[in-house]
């Protein structure tokens, strides 16, 4: 496959390594109350759909960055991607 | 008493190597910081670099040239750079302008890599057989860096001209490296 | 045509061509250097251009091999890699490289080859007995016969079976040859060199694009080199050099002749083989073939069509071939299967045979049409209309056809056409599922992959001028998209020859066996059975009854197969469907997918810094990853490996050793957040860490389970240097990239590894502080006072060489670890050998360690095997309870904090002089040893030379309240039942008095 990286361009999906279902950057506030159910869901409960799915992709060979990755997870499609860090900043400053 | 002195040794040791027309040139006397930029510190970090160095830090995947002790900055990562200059000390950072080191974050990475320069005009068609980027000078233009996997090593690679590379491999496994490239020589020519 | 070359030249050009039997004495190949090679020995002469399959034809060689089944005697059916029959062995020795297909193999002189599949001559195999058996070897014969008894399975029918089926044998020897691999970039991919193929590459490749026109022949042109057509006014062949001289003088394209296209991946990327050199025996240093890993933006697929057969009684005797095929033979390579020819089609292309035949003066005996009506006649010889071939004679080669009228016609060769299947392969390795076209009875591209086009042949298009014109416009098309201007060039022209075919499979009223798979001896009758019996879709009958299987992978039989199936079953043939198209397209060697990945060049080594002095004291190295470490230092007198491992404990237990432990990942992280970055990765606190100190981590992952463990120093307020543990290295850098990038990328924190900055070197013993005191610039103080226990400093060494010492301990002395930059670290090793030499320093490798660290109690790889928990390892006062740490929430599961869980406890053999196991498990006394009475298990074990006995650490249940207790460690696969006292992890120095001297 080929990962159109925002920055370095169309990358061997060689280079990467892939961790999964993009959520887990939304780790849960451990003080909540129900915090070990939050982490329950957050880290077991995780979405594999068949179609598109984002995902977290880890450029190590590259430029180390964690991008998330918009994959048709049944024709391997990628429609969208993301740095990571761009997508939690963006998100955080919305709140 | 005796007098122990630290004897230095080179990553591989081959200095130079000549195969028909592709020359293999184990670069030494070069050294290799890293500069991380303090969150937004970049404005002020940038200021400091073009007043050393007169140039304007590079974007990711492109490199830059300064005069100064024969400088070429590597826009590695977001927010992360190399330099690569002339230095014999063993204190490559304490080489760096004071005003400079306030400003970012560094770590010397010197003896982290072994620096092979091929050149020649068989260069590409070497390098095709390990390494999976384009080479196309259209697309892999004269100063873009990038790192990628060959042989299941990580190395950084600086196109110099159409047939010139240097080539940053891990020291410990660059042995192997090298190997791989000679195997890619020997293969074609 | 020879009137320009010299007379003795010619007369010995003629001699070669009287010897070559079926060779025409026209045509451009006989200009050709003369080559001889053998072929099963005898000795035989081709001409350069010949491929195996036409240089054997030339000589008259119509059988080649024996089929896999029945070992019937088989021909050379095709012209190309759709070949099932000519199989053949070709080298001899190591060098020997079976089943490769004759019809591919381009002639070199010197050549050998071997038929395959035969016991005893070719001509009269003694295994041929088996076609007298075959009413009782038709489909699921394996599944249904070898049943019982069960024991006869492995030791009687495997091998007899094995050793009778089965194609060509390997040599058994490694094989010499060498391979490689590369990739490649480009615009487009055109993948076939034929009309269509070239038309895209022309137009490609004057409008700039960057272009790969890639073939499996080594001569390009496809079918224009078989044909007698004509393009822009010139003959077809000739046409086709042209275009591939233009061609060759664009420098934006490259030409990959001799390279198969074998698979389509995701994304525009290919898979390419390619032939480099066939004089391997000459030439094996450089690669033979190459496998290339080809990405481009898009991809023309002109792959052509394959000709599919008839089933009918008996057609699979030599002299049976493909009638597209021979035309090929005769057009390419000047020669002529047989002097006297039938030929059997259910479609006009047929009559093109008949037609160059007869434009070559071979003698054509009857056409036979199974169409009623067609608009080809001739007079000249008989036309059977509406009739069909139902059997044919001739042991080992056709010598007759006997037709649905009775009629029996003499024959020494047979043209079949059962019309033509577009390649359509390449568009479905993306699970595309190609469509029915009724007009064409073939399968057609259907949901190609986004960047692919089709034309030509692959894209139904047989005529000549519609393949040209669709091979233009589809570059034009790419041309477009990619925006760049096209050349303005038009389409080759040239005329449509007449296609029309009509769905006639297999002969229904043959009584003899009608094949459908040459290669598998898959007959009609198989099919029958496979239906009869239930599997009745075509992935079922692949399965069970072996057609489409193999190095042809039923390239000329697939289809056949499938409407036979179709008729059978009422459905279809749409409704019947394909079996599903998977790469390769064409045979890989796993030679060329090794590539030069082989023996110590499997993957890299990584070397230490103190590797040469190693090397120089003999070490007995030991791969951990990638890394190479010394395991221990043999010295002259020592022949056990005990010997070197207690040695070099004492030594350093009683004064000092020394190791290289640079393998340890370092991590350098610097930033105005990096203690609550830390803060926030561990489980214990860094925030209060005081410049110049040192701390144990412990790391875990989200669900609670450790992740990986060791020391962090502060060299600076915002300046921490982490270590991991070697085999975790590159898991922790990507797992703080994670929680740097994904979870807080608010923080200042900035990572680089800086493993590979630093050789580092443990010194450990009683005299260490002395060791290391000769050689650290006297400005530094490294009194307990100056440099206490878990402390760490920037210092210098041997005269301003910069360093850095830490005052951490594994083995549990007091013990330093010193680093420097790595280009000192071999000159570093030698000169602690050399000023330790007045305490008996020793260097110690891992397994001292592994020793020491066993008798101190830590956890290392056997511990921390991604089942275990901070708890479990004895270490939950290190959690803690003030911050937010990963792994905080999860690993307060009531599960992983029951009473009875287990803890790393330390283990002793109640018999001292008996030698504990790793792997063994912990019964409670008197109690069976079954998995309910399971109470946990020896993790590590290890001699300990200080107490002179075995020690284990391990983990069992309650363990911390158990000290004392006496249970029994079971070890079921080595029979043995070991009473162990359970007692406190750390066997030395349990105060750490030593550390901290």
């Amino acid at each position: 496959m080929i990962i159109d990286h925002p920055l370095l361009g169309p990358r061997d999906a060689n280079e990467f390594v892939y961790l999964g279902d993009a959520n887990l950057i939304n780790r849960p506030d451990w003080t909540e109350k129900d915090a070990d159910k939050q982490f329950y869901e957050y880290l077991y409960l995780r979405d594999n759909p068949s179609g598109y799915h984002r995902e977290l992709w880890y450029h190590e060979q590259g430029d180390r960055s964690w991008l998330i990755v918009t994959r048709n997870t049944s024709t391997h499609e990628i429609k969208q991607v993301e740095l990571a860090k761009d997508y939690h900043l963006e998100k955080s400053k919305s709140k | 008493m005796l007098n122990f002195t630290l004897k230095p040794e080179p990553p591989i040791g081959f200095k130079e190597k000549i195969f028909k027309d592709v020359k293999l040139i184990e670069e030494t006397g070069l050294s290799i910081v890293s500069m991380s930029v303090p969150k937004n510190n970049f404005k002020q970090l940038e200021k400091r670099i073009f007043e050393n160095y007169k140039i304007k830090l590079p974007v990711i995947g492109k490199s830059k040239t300064a005069k100064l002790n024969n400088s070429r900055f590597l826009a590695l990562q977001p927010d992360q750079y190399f330099i690569i200059f002339d230095n014999k000390t063993n204190y490559p950072i304490e080489e760096l302008n004071k005003s400079l080191r306030k400003e970012g974050y560094f770590s010397d990475q010197s003896d982290s890599w072994c620096i092979i320069n091929i050149s020649g005009k068989n260069t590409i068609n070497v390098l095709e057989r390990i390494c999976p980027l384009n080479l196309s000078s259209d697309v892999f233009t004269i100063g873009n860096v990038n790192r990628t996997s060959m042989e299941h090593i990580g190395v950084i690679m600086v196109r110099i001209t159409i047939d010139q590379f240097i080539l940053l491999s891990p020291r410990s496994s660059s042995s192997s490296f090298y190997h791989a490239i000679v195997t890619s020589i020997e293969n074609i020519l | 045509m020879n009137e320009l070359k010299p007379l003795a030249n010619q007369e010995s050009k003629s001699r070669f061509l009287n010897d070559q039997k079926n060779r025409l004495k026209t045509g451009q190949i006989i200009n050709n250097k003369t080559m001889s090679f053998k072929f099963n020995g005898a000795k035989l002469n081709g001409f350069e251009g010949d491929t195996l399959a036409s240089a054997l034809l030339a000589n008259d060689q119509v059988l080649v091999g024996r089929s896999f089944k029945y070992h019937r005697p088989r021909g050379i059916f095709s012209s190309g890699t759709e070949e099932p029959n000519a199989l053949v062995s070709l080298g001899s020795d190591e060098f020997q490289e079976p089943n490769t297909k004759a019809t591919t193999i381009k002639l070199f002189d010197g050549l050998t080859a071997k038929s395959q599949n035969h016991r005893g001559p070719l001509a009269f195999d003694f295994m041929a007995a088996t076609d007298f058996l075959h009413p009782f070897l038709s489909a699921g014969f394996y599944y249904k016969t070898f049943m019982w008894p069960k024991s006869f399975w492995e030791k009687l029918y495997e091998p007899i079976i094995r050793s009778a089926a089965g194609l060509g044998a390997l040599s058994g020897k490694p094989d010499p040859s060498s391979y490689d691999k590369g990739f490649l970039h480009c615009d487009i991919l055109i993948i076939g060199a034929g009309p269509s193929g070239l038309a895209a590459a022309l137009e490609a490749g004057r409008s700039k694009l960057k272009v790969i026109l890639a073939d499996d022949d080594f001569l390009l042109g496809g079918r224009l080199n078989s044909e007698k057509f004509f393009i822009n006014n010139q003959s077809s062949d000739e046409w086709a050099k042209n275009a591939v001289a233009e061609i060759m003088q664009m420098s934006n394209v490259r030409i990959m002749q001799r390279t198969s296209i074998y698979g389509s991946f995701d994304h525009g990327i290919f898979g390419g083989l390619e032939i480099k050199y066939d004089h391997f025996k000459h030439n094996h240093k450089k690669p033979r073939q190459v496998l290339w890993k080809i990405y481009s933006k898009f991809s023309i697929l002109s792959s052509g069509a394959t000709e599919r057969s008839i089933a009918f009684g008996n057609n699979d005797r030599p002299g049976i071939m493909l009638a597209g095929s021979i035309r090929e033979y005769i057009n390419r390579w000047s020669v002529c299967p047989g002097k006297n020819v039938v030929v059997f089609t259910n479609n006009d292309d047929g009559w093109r045979t008949v037609s160059d035949l007869k434009s070559n003066n071979i003698k054509v005996s009857a056409v036979i049409d199974v169409r009623k009506e067609t608009t080809f006649h001739d007079k000249e010889m008989p036309v059977y209309t509406g009739t069909s071939i139902v059997d044919t004679s001739g042991r080992l080669r056709i010598s007759s056809v006997t037709l649905s009228t009775g009629e029996k016609i003499p024959c020494d060769c047979l043209a079949v056409s059962g019309g033509w299947n577009p390649n359509v392969h390449l568009t479905c390795h993306q699970r595309g599922k190609p469509v029915w076209n009724d007009a064409l009875n073939a399968f057609l591209p259907n949901n190609i992959p986004k960047t692919m086009k089709v034309a030509g042949a692959t894209d139904g298009l047989l005529q000549l001028g519609e393949a040209l014109k669709s091979g233009h416009l589809k570059a034009k098309e790419i041309t477009e998209l990619l925006g760049k201007k096209d050349s303005k060039s038009s389409a080759p022209s040239a005329d449509n020859e007449s296609v029309k075919n009509t769905s006639f499979w297999h002969v229904s009223e043959s009584k003899k066996r009608c094949w459908v798979d040459l290669q598998n001896d898959v007959t009609t009758k198989d099919i029958k059975i496979s239906f009869m019996e239930g599997f009745k879709s075509v992935e079922h009958l692949k399965r069970y009854s072996t057609l489409g299987m193999a190095t042809d992978q039923g390239k000329t039989s697939n289809i056949l197969g499938l409407a036979i199936l179709a008729e059978l079953s009422g459905k279809t043939i749409p409704e019947t469907g394909t079996t599903i198209f998977r790469p390769p397209y064409t045979p890989v060697p796993i030679g060329a997918f090794a590539g030069r990945s082989r023996g110590k060049d499997f993957r890299p080594t990584r070397l230490t810094p103190s590797h040469n002095f190693a090397k120089n004291l003999s070490a007995v190295f030991v791969e951990t990853g990638m890394w190479m470490r010394a395991q221990w230092y043999p010295k002259e007198n020592e022949s056990h490996w005990r010997q070197s491992v207690d040695r070099e404990v004492l030594q350093t237990r009683s004064s000092v050793g020394i190791c290289d432990v640079t393998t340890l990942g370092k991590i350098d992280i610097q930033g105005a957040d990096s203690a609550e970055f830390l803060n926030k990765v561990y489980v214990n606190g860094f925030g209060r860490l005081p410049v110049g100190k040192v701390r144990y981590g412990l790391m875990l992952r989200e669900d609670g389970i450790v992740m990986d463990d060791g020391t962090t120093a502060r060299l600076d307020l915002n300046h921490f240097v982490m270590t991991t543990t070697t085999a975790n290295a590159v898991g922790v850098f990507r797992h703080l990239e994670f929680c740097r990038q994904c979870l807080w990328p608010d923080l200042d924190v900035h990572l680089i590894s800086s493993t590979e900055q630093w050789a580092q070197i443990a010194v450990a013993g009683p005299n260490s502080r002395k060791l290391l005191e000769k050689i650290v610039d006297k400005d530094h103080d490294l009194s307990n006072e100056a440099l206490p226990y878990m402390g760490c400093k920037e210092i210098t060494v041997c005269n301003k060489i910069p360093s850095r010492l830490f005052r951490i301990s594994f083995s549990g002395e007091l013990a330093y670890e010193i680093a420097v930059p790595t280009r000192y670290g071999n000159s570093l090793f030698e000169i602690l050998m050399q000023a330790g030499e007045e305490f008996n320093v020793t260097p110690y490798g891992t397994e001292a360690l592994g020793v020491m660290r066993v008798e101190k109690g830590h956890a290392a790889g056997n511990e921390l095997t991604g089942q275990t928990t901070a708890q479990n390892l004895g270490l939950e006062k290190m959690m803690s309870k003030q911050k937010d740490y990963i792994g905080n929430v999860l690993s307060k599961r009531v599960e992983l904090n029951r009473d009875n869980k287990i803890i790393l406890m330390g283990f002793k053999p109640v018999d001292k002089s008996i030698e504990l196991l790793a792997g063994s498990h912990f019964i409670s006394k008197g109690k069976t040893a079954c998995t309910d009475n399971d109470e946990g298990w020896m993790s590590s074990v290890a001699f300990s030379p200080i107490l002179n006995h075995s020690i284990g650490l391990g983990f069992i249940r309650n363990g911390s309240n158990r000290i004392g207790e006496i249970v029994t460690a079971v070890d079921l696969l080595r029979n043995k039942q070991i009473d162990v006292e359970i007692v406190s992890p750390h066997f030395v120095d349990p105060e750490g008095e030593k550390l901290r001297a």
